[in-house]
C-alpha cells in the first residue's frame, strides 16, 4: 500500500508542476549564448593564441633569470642590509674626529741605512764602484 | 532514437563546435536550468544570466563530460549549482543579514507569484523554501524543482545518497515547521483583526 503524502510534499509536488508552465523560453537567449562560446574562441578551434602567449612570456622570463637582467633591481640580501651603509661608515666618534684634525706631517727625508723603519740598500755587486 | 542516444550523438557535435547540435542541447536543458536557478537564487534575472552563463562554460568544457559518470542534466545541474552558490554569496554580502534571515521578508519574483497564484498555492511555500538552510535548499530544489532521484542529487551536491535522502527529509520537517509557524502567524493576526 502507498502511504499517503504529507501535505508540504503535495504542495511541493504541486509547485514544481506548476514552475514546468513558467515561460522559459530558449529561443532568445540562445545567440547570446553561442556569440559568447564562439567569442571567446571555441577551445578546440583557437586554443593556440593563449598558449602563444604564454610561452612567450615563459621564454622571457627565463631569459632574464638567464642572462641575470634583474641584478640592478635585486633586493638588498640579508649581508647587505647588516652591513654598514655608506653614510654610517664615515660616521666618526669623537676621538676619532679628532685625530683627524691633527696636523698630519709628511717626512721627505732619504732614508738612512740602520735606521729602524728603514730598509738596508742592497750590497754592491763585486768590483763595483764604492 | 532514443533521448539518450539523440543527446550522446550532439554531444559528440558539440565538441566538434557543431552549432545545431548545440542549440538543441540548449533548447532541451534550458528550461531546467533556468528554474534550478530560479529556485537557488529567487531572482529571474540572476537565474537567467546563471543559467547562459552555465551553458557557455558547459559548450566550452563538453569535451570534460564523462557520459559514463553521469547523465548530461546532471553535470549541467552541477555546473548551475556551483554557479549559483557563487552567486548567492555574493548577493548575501549586499545585504543586511537579518533582512537575508527573514523568510517573511523573503521576497517572491513576480514570475513566480504568478505561476503560484494561477496554480491557487501560497507564495508562503516559496518563502519558506527560500529561507531553509542552503545546503537543505538546495536539496530540496534538486528534488522536486529538477525531479531529480536522491542518486542524482547526490551527485550533484557531491555526497551519498543516505546524506541526499536524510537531508531531503530534514529539508521537509524544516518547510513544515516553518509553514505551521507562518500558518499560525496569520492566524493569529485574523484573530486580531476581527476583535476591531
Amino acid at each position: 500500500m502507498v502511504s499517503p503524502l504529507a501535505p508540504e510534499e503535495q504542495e511541493l509536488r504541486a509547485l514544481a508542476a506548476a514552475m514546468k508552465g513558467m515561460r522559459a523560453d530558449a529561443r532568445p537567449a540562445w545567440p547570446k549564448v553561442w556569440a559568447r562560446v564562439t567569442a571567446g574562441a571555441h577551445p578546440a578551434v583557437s586554443r593556440w593564441p593563449t598558449m602563444v602567449s604564454v610561452s612567450a612570456l615563459a621564454s622571457t622570463l627565463i631569459f632574464i633569470v638567464h642572462f641575470n637582467l634583474v641584478g640592478p633591481f635585486h633586493l638588498p640580501t640579508v649581508a647587505a642590509q647588516t652591513a654598514p651603509g655608506p653614510q654610517e661608515s664615515l660616521r666618526l666618534t669623537a676621538t676619532q674626529a679628532a685625530a683627524q684634525t691633527l696636523p698630519v706631517t709628511i717626512s721627505t727625508a732619504v732614508p738612512q741605512p740602520g735606521r729602524v723603519g728603514t730598509p738596508a740598500p742592497a750590497p754592491l755587486p763585486p768590483g763595483g764602484h764604492s | 532514437m532514443a533521448r539518450d542516444e539523440q543527446t550522446a550523438k550532439w554531444i559528440e557535435l558539440g565538441m566538434r563546435g557543431d552549432e545545431t547540435a548545440c542549440a538543441a542541447l540548449f533548447h532541451i536543458y534550458y528550461p531546467q536550468v533556468l528554474r534550478l536557478s530560479l529556485g537557488l537564487l529567487n531572482d529571474w534575472a540572476d537565474a537567467e544570466e546563471v543559467a547562459q552563463d552555465s551553458f557557455v562554460y558547459a559548450f566550452r568544457n563538453l569535451g570534460r563530460y564523462e557520459a559514463a559518470k553521469s547523465a548530461f542534466r546532471t553535470w549541467l545541474f552541477t555546473i548551475a549549482l556551483s554557479r549559483c552558490r557563487n552567486k548567492r554569496r555574493r548577493k548575501l554580502l549586499e545585504l543586511l543579514p537579518l533582512e537575508a534571515l527573514h523568510a517573511e521578508s523573503v521576497p517572491v519574483p513576480r514570475e513566480v507569484e504568478q505561476v503560484l497564484e494561477r496554480r491557487g498555492l501560497r507564495r508562503q511555500i516559496w518563502q519558506a523554501i527560500q529561507a531553509l538552510p542552503s545546503h537543505l535548499r538546495e536539496t530540496l530544489i534538486l528534488r522536486y524543482l529538477g525531479e531529480m532521484r536522491y542518486k542524482e542529487v547526490a551527485e550533484v551536491m557531491q555526497c551519498s545518497d543516505r546524506t541526499a535522502e536524510a537531508r531531503a527529509r530534514a529539508a521537509m520537517d524544516a518547510l513544515r515547521d516553518a509553514l505551521k509557524v507562518t500558518g499560525d502567524a496569520t492566524e493569529m493576526a485574523l484573530a486580531e483583526l476581527s476583535t476591531w
